[in-house]
């Protein structure tokens, strides 16, 4: 499990990113299912859009975060992270 | 638990995972309900909350519950839900905290003077606190008092008041008014039945007395007691006293009027779920 919490410090909203490592161009046999899971706990955050590889949600002004418990552990170094503007994300696990 | 605190700078460029991020443990769909509202994120109160809700449905109790208190997350907005419904409503019976509150690991406690917390729950058949401290100034653990007045005219009291040393029971229904003492050491877990009445300390009957509960038809407050009025059946107004200063680690209200097994059963699963979160008394 791992809790996400956000810091937007602008007054536009921002978007987070989690992503899969992959060495092809393309998701398919073989790439771990990392973003498959459940997401709780939303306080702020919202628009949150998942496929078994990748998630995404939309960061607000201000503070906000959520709970993603993955059906499977992430190992390390298999995933990235993305987000834009000037968004400092906290992760606890 | 580790924190990781990934700056803009490393999110505009993209940043690889140096940590695992471990698998959700499966637990009872109704404790992860709890665990996920109240975000419980300490496995070791994940485990206490899962085994509990296992036992008390092992036990037969689950169904019986109305309104469970873990006080567990050591916070306001984790100690407010109801473990049987936490959803963040009245009627789900979460807690509303009044006062200065005191909120830690070992749950809620008092300051003896503005302290209350509304369950939204009445007339149980069945209610118990554990409370971990005692202070004979301020012992006031829940309770009602209802005043009926009709045409001006005072007609009635009925309460029923549990302290951290007493129970009181006033049935002017039939003129009876029975204070029930409890021998120190004034904590642990105390538990009262309507039907056939019965006083449990720690799943042990406390007293042969037997005294007619009152049918209470407004809601019990935790840490305090709720006064009051009604003029011709109509509630008239109501205000808090009896600011209790204890300790309290965990509170139930139920419909079921609980058997001498079901309470010897909750009160082993109370103290199991207490002895898991190291604050048993």
């Amino acid at each position: 499990m791992a809790s996400f919490s956000f810091t937007n410090p602008s007054s536009g909203s921002a978007y987070f990113v989690m992503e899969t490592v992959t060495t092809s161009s393309f998701y398919g046999a073989g790439s771990p299912t990392n973003a498959l899971g459940t997401y709780s706990a939303f306080t702020g955050s919202s628009g949150l859009v998942t496929s078994s590889y990748i998630f995404g949600v939309v960061v607000p002004p201000g503070s906000s975060s959520f709970v993603f418990t993955p059906t499977a552990s992430i190992a390390t170094g298999s995933i990235y992270f993305r987000g834009t503007g000037e968004i400092t994300a906290t992760i606890i696990v | 638990m580790a924190t990781y605190v990934l700056t803009a700078a490393q999110l505009n460029n993209r940043i690889l995972n140096s940590f695992v991020v471990p698998a959700g443990t499966s637990f009872d769909p109704d404790a992860q309900a709890f665990i996920t509202a109240a975000a419980i994120t300490d496995p070791t109160q994940q485990t206490a909350i899962d085994n509990l809700v296992i036992g008390l449905k092992a036990d037969g109790l689950w169904t019986n519950m109305q309104a469970i208190y873990p006080l567990v997350g050591g916070m306001a907005s984790s100690h407010k839900y109801n473990l049987k419904d936490p959803r963040d409503l009245d009627v789900a019976y979460r807690l509303a905290f009044f006062g200065g509150w005191t909120h830690n690991a070992n749950g809620i406690t008092g300051n003896g003077a503005n302290t209350y917390a509304d369950t939204f729950y009445n007339s149980p058949n069945s209610f118990g606190v554990y409370f971990k401290t005692f202070n004979a100034s301020y012992p006031w653990l829940t309770g009602i008092v209802e005043y009926r007045y009709n045409d001006g005219e005072f007609d009635s009291e009925s309460n029923t008041i549990l302290t951290g040393n007493q129970l009181q029971v006033v049935n002017s229904n039939n003129y009876t008014n029975t204070t029930i003492n409890v021998d120190p050491p004034y904590n642990k877990f105390y538990s009262v039945i309507r039907s056939p009445f019965k006083f449990y300390r720690n799943g042990v009957s406390a007293t042969a007395q037997t005294p007619v509960l009152p049918t209470l038809i407004n809601n019990f407050v935790l840490g305090a007691i709720r006064n009051a009025q009604y003029d011709n059946g109509v509630l008239s107004f109501y205000y808090i006293n009896g600011y209790g200063s204890s300790n309290i680690a965990f509170a139930y209200y139920s419909a079921t009027n609980l058997n001498a097994t079901q309470n010897t059963n909750l009160n082993n699963r109370v103290v199991t779920f207490q002895t898991a979160l190291s604050r048993q008394v």
